[in-house]
């Protein structure tokens, strides 16, 4: 029971840090409370079930035509609908997001109506087993994936003209326009990283859980959660809140009781805005 | 000349069979009152529950009416659409009593509507039998005037029960009952944990999650720790999803799973595939039970009365069958009080304790609720739906234990 726990709450983190990720990163950098984040996951996960009903293709592959979709969707939002508005200031990206939600939310009820999909692998439901504990296969792998994306989103902006742009830009934004960087281009290229996560995200959620337009609201609460815990715009930051937040959740259903599982983390999260409220790793970005 | 004679003739005789309608063939017409939910949100349900009185009304008048105090009545009822507003229905219920001057009331789609359209009809002192609507709070009023056809919902999962200490074979003795945290699986949980222990079963964990929580991956491990014979899971339709495919992950095998909702709908089967064989679900009416009344003859009887109203490819449901229920529950309490004066149908109604076509049982409490079961239920079997109790309806026998996922 004690290594099913850690299995079962690692797993979940995992999955955590990669859709808090986006939103991060949106927040932290572009400046864009992004409402919308949670309709652009669900949208990933809807592109892969019909990329599995026509061409039956393993979300663990299109998961790629996920990202590809919804980085050039999160550009073109953040050019023609967000960036004419940023003089609004944040009340105008937060109406324009969740006007954006609603679109998104509602297109996709158009199409494949309020019933909840599943995406039925092959291998869905099978698990490897170590001793007495279970280790379910797409969960996983799920893991393992996040892992590798994290770490990649990690390198573009580590080692990539662009992504040292989008950190020059956010650390000091008159200094990086001094120097020619192109501050918007940035934004936008961030942003559109962003939702090219939630997409993946998406994708990636399919395949081990139902979804449907109502888990919309859902992920924007945990993303909230998750980017809080971590400090906004930070890549380990948001891995580590989202593995704090599969912690959390799987320990309050093991040890106190599975109605406060979702309590719990929002527990943390004002408790962290109290007493750090920069997030638990570091400052701003990278900074 | 004689040829406009002829016309004439035959206009008056149209004429006259339009006028009289209904009373050309009947002493007097029982006037019934059916606001229901045509458009709006749940304009789909309001448009079944109407079907189920069009059924009935064509289904007596067709069948010699309703006889009481040596006069035959046909029946009317005059519909109008609620727009799923509880403020409309009662303004329209208002109307149906003041202008219309129903006798009667049959209640509309959903709790909420009813709640409202109920007071209006115990202002007025006019029974309202509602179909559709078993929220505790509206039989708490102290009301005199309303009666529920369908059982309150900690009643949904309690045949399930009985199906564990009737027909399982070897008997289940430990029983972990999961639920999400919300009004209606919360009635639905507790109604099945009180009847298991009235049984004899040993309930070894109750728990609530969140509602609308996607992965209870903790909860379950839990319950495996625990390794009770029976799983109860009472939620919604993605809880039946996410319960069974978290199951199979965390290799976690109850013998028997049980749920309140969301089996006996057509996602069930096109997203959990074989793997939701075996699970059984409690259900309020099926058009596969096999009942009798006077009124309708059998349940087959029913569902070819329904088919020859609204063709071929109608299946009524629980919702059609209800506000039917409704209708007969109505005729019987007339004819046994002999008399269309609303204080003593409303005698007979209370007293009445009868099996229908279109309902499992009825029997009503002091506060109008209907507390008679035995309803069924059903279990997945080879990727169909089977009904498996009680006994008198059965399909196939429940298929009991559930095997273990690394044997199926």
């Amino acid at each position: 029971m004690g290594l099913q726990f850690f299995i079962n709450a690692i797993l979940l983190g995992g999955l955590y840090a990669l859709m808090g990720l986006g939103f991060s990163l949106q927040w932290g950098i572009s400046g864009i409370i992004n409402l919308s984040y949670g309709a652009m996951v669900v949208l990933g996960s809807y592109l892969s079930l019909v990329l599995f009903n026509t061409l039956g293709l393993d979300p663990f592959i299109s998961l790629i035509f996920s990202g590809f979709i919804l980085f050039f969707l999160g550009a073109l939002v953040y050019r023609f609908s967000l960036q004419p508005l940023l003089k609004g200031g944040i009340v105008f990206t937060l109406i324009i997001t969740f006007a954006i939600r609603l679109v998104i939310e509602n297109i996709i009820l158009l199409i494949w109506s309020a019933d909840y999909r599943t995406i039925r692998v092959s291998y869905a439901g099978s698990s490897l087993q170590l001793f007495n504990t279970f280790i379910p296969l797409t969960k996983f792998l799920t893991f393992i994936i996040a892992g590798i994306l994290v770490y990649f989103t990690y390198l573009f902006m580590m080692n990539t003209k662009i992504g040292k742009g989008i950190q020059a830009v956010a650390l000091d934004k008159e200094g990086a326009l001094a120097v020619g960087v192109d501050d918007q281009k940035m934004y936008m290229i961030n942003f559109a990283v962003g939702t090219a996560l939630a997409g993946i995200t998406g994708s990636l959620w399919a395949n081990i859980y139902s979804f449907s337009p109502h888990i919309i609201g859902v992920i924007v609460g945990k993303v909230f959660i998750i980017a809080i815990l971590g400090g906004l715009g930070n890549i380990w930051g948001a891995a580590a809140g989202g593995i704090l937040l599969g912690f959390a959740e799987t320990s309050g259903a093991t040890f106190i009781g599975s109605q406060w599982q979702e309590a719990i983390g929002l527990v943390i999260m004002v408790a962290v805005l109290l007493f750090r409220p920069h997030g638990l790793i570091g400052k701003k970005f990278f900074g | 000349m004689l040829k406009n004679k002829w016309l004439l003739l035959i206009l008056v005789s149209i004429f006259l069979l339009v006028v009289t309608g209904v009373s050309f063939a009947f002493d007097d017409v029982i006037k019934i009152g059916a606001a229901v939910s045509l458009t709006g949100k749940v304009a789909y349900e309001g448009n079944l529950v109407k079907q189920g009185y069009q059924v009935w009304e064509k289904w007596v008048n067709d069948h010699g009416g309703i006889t009481a105090g040596g006069k035959t009545y046909g029946v009317e009822v005059i519909y109008y659409d609620d727009e799923s507003d509880p403020v409309r229905g009662a303004k329209l219920t208002e109307k149906l009593i003041t202008e219309d001057k129903v006798n009667f009331l049959g209640g509309p789609y959903s709790s909420a509507i009813t709640f409202a359209t109920s007071a209006i009809g115990e202002k007025y002192g006019v029974i309202t039998i509602a179909p559709e609507a078993n929220a505790v709070n509206i039989y708490e009023r102290g009301y005199k005037y309303v009666f529920s056809i369908l059982p309150p919902a900690p009643m949904l999962m309690a045949p399930i029960a009985y199906m564990m200490d009737e027909m399982l074979d070897p008997k289940p003795k430990t029983v972990a009952i999961i639920v999400a945290n919300d009004l209606f699986p919360l009635s639905c949980g507790e109604g099945f944990r009180d009847k298991c222990k009235e049984l004899g079963f040993e309930v070894v964990l109750f728990e609530k999650y969140p509602a609308g929580a996607t992965d209870i991956s903790a909860l379950l491990t839990k319950v495996k720790a625990l390794n009770p014979d029976v799983l109860g899971v009472a939620g919604y339709t993605a809880d039946s999803l996410m319960a069974i495919r978290q199951c199979k992950e965390l290799g976690l095998n109850p013998k028997l799973y049980a749920f309140s909702v969301g089996v006996m709908v057509p996602a069930f089967l096109n997203e959990m595939g074989a793997d939701g064989n075996y699970v059984v679900e409690g259900e309020w009416w099926l058009p596969e039970m096999k009942l009798q009344d006077p009124i309708f003859g059998t349940t087959a009887d029913y569902v070819k009365a329904c088919k020859d109203l609204f063709g071929e490819d109608f299946k009524p449901q629980y919702w059609t069958a209800s506000s039917s229920a409704a209708g007969s529950i109505l005729q019987l309490a007339i004819e046994k009080a002999d008399s269309i004066e609303t204080d003593k149908v409303r005698e007979a109604m209370a007293s009445l304790d009868v099996e229908l076509a279109t309902w499992p049982a009825v029997a009503f409490n002091e506060k109008g609720q209907n507390i008679k079961w035995i309803h069924p239920v059903i279990q997945v079997q080879d990727g169909k739906f089977v009904l498996v109790y009680p006994e008198a309806s059965q399909q196939n026998a429940p298929l009991y234990p559930t095997p273990a996922w690394k044997d199926r």
